[in-house]
């Protein structure tokens, strides 16, 4: 086995060094190229993908044939039907889930204007989104999660600003942690254990298991015309 | 149309994308002692076997050379029924893809007896594509020979007595 077998192949295999021009006189280097012109930027140069197809000219690497093998003996993963799709976000200790469609954008955090006479509602004030003012809500307070531990060790940086827009009515929300669109099968939607759920009841239509991590599926339908209620 | 390329030694050839049901990377075969010339062997796609051919040592008369660019294109094949069995062809350099008109390929003028394969030809600025007609590849007894098991596992269940 470890004798290198030769068999009669003809030696097709290029052995030309590859020439890392785009380091040199591309766009990695010195931008002194004169293909620069026609293609911009290197990954639209034939030099450079025919160097990417290059470095498919190797040797196999150990296990390569055994490990495809194992992988093309299982079924084909098809994209099933009836899956949905969520965006897992975190509010304090809670990760909470809302279908994708909901978000149009997450954003970085951003000053958030307080309205006069809003001090302990939901409406935490003003953000601005590509110059637009949107109501900037708080998410923990329609839950009624107000007095959630907030875990002091989570880094700042993950906090972000969702963007929502449900049946037109849009909405920000900070939230401490954004795991962006994730997909699940219907199946796994399991429905709240009936004294565990922390959330209102009613805006809970299941819980998602992700990652050894717990997060409660919102309903949109109910959360968002609870919202747009309470703001009236 | 769109085009896969692969080579034969040096020379470039094209199979019609539409024909290809996979690109599949070199994995490891089931070798069949005493198989003919080209035949490499058999390999589980997808949890049923199916048989691959190494079209260098089908044509050339030397196997393919085992790099990351040679993969295994699985495509339909007819048996002697017509009906459509998956074949694996084992082609170097399988790495691009090409769009053409399918006018743009011309007659060759040249037809070999012995390799009924071999299509219309494209002038490219980087050389000569020509067409592969794969459903001419295999010879009949090498093709009975591939999908006989199949035949005797799934007998046709309603044959005309002529």
């Amino acid at each position: 086995m470890s004798e290198p077998q030769v068999p009669a192949v003809a030696p097709n295999a290029q052995t030309s060094e590859l020439v890392a021009c785009w380091n040199a006189a591309g766009v990695y280097g010195d931008n002194s190229c004169e293909k620069l012109v026609q293609h911009v930027h290197c990954r639209n140069c034939p030099v450079y993908s025919a160097a990417g197809v290059q470095l498919l000219e190797r040797a196999l690497p150990a296990g390569y044939r055994a490990e495809w093998a194992e992988h093309f003996s299982n079924e084909k993963k098809l994209p099933e039907a009836g899956a949905i799709s969520v965006v897992l976000f975190r509010l304090g200790t809670e990760w909470l889930a809302l279908p994708t469609q909901a978000f149009q954008e997450v954003a970085e955090r951003r000053q958030i204007r307080s309205l006069p006479h809003q001090r302990q509602g939901v409406v935490l004030g003003l953000a601005n989104v590509r110059g637009e003012l949107l109501i900037c809500i708080s998410l923990g307070h329609l839950l009624g999660q107000e007095g959630m531990p907030a875990l002091e060790v989570v880094r700042a940086s993950y906090q972000r600003l969702l963007v929502a827009n449900w049946g037109g009515s849009r909405y920000v929300f900070p939230v401490d942690e954004v795991r962006g669109p994730q997909r699940f099968h219907a199946d796994e939607l399991k429905g709240p254990p009936a004294l565990a759920a922390r959330a209102t009841p009613g805006f809970t239509q299941g819980l998602l298991v992700w990652r050894q991590r717990v997060a409660a599926f919102l309903d949109p339908d109910v959360l968002f015309s609870t919202l747009n209620r309470s703001l009236m | 149309m769109l085009f896969l390329l692969f080579q034969l030694g040096k020379e470039r050839y094209a199979l019609p994308a539409s024909k290809v049901v996979e690109v599949v990377p070199l994995l490891t075969l089931k070798a069949l002692p005493k198989a003919p010339p080209g035949v490499a062997g058999i390999f589980n796609y997808r949890g049923s076997p199916v048989p691959a051919v190494d079209i260098s040592e089908l044509t050339l008369g030397y196997r393919s050379s085992e790099c990351l660019s040679t993969r295994i294109i699985v495509v339909e094949y007819p048996d002697a029924n017509g009906n459509n069995k998956l074949l694996g062809l084992i082609a170097e350099h399988a790495t691009e893809m090409l769009r053409r008109d399918a006018k743009e390929f011309l007659d060759a003028g040249v037809k070999l007896a012995n390799a009924p394969f071999l299509g219309p030809i494209l002038m490219d600025a980087k050389g000569p594509v020509q067409l592969i007609q794969e459903q001419k590849l295999l010879d009949e007894p090498v093709r009975d020979l591939l999908f006989q098991e199949q035949l005797t596992l799934n007998p046709p269940t309603a044959v005309s007595t002529s």
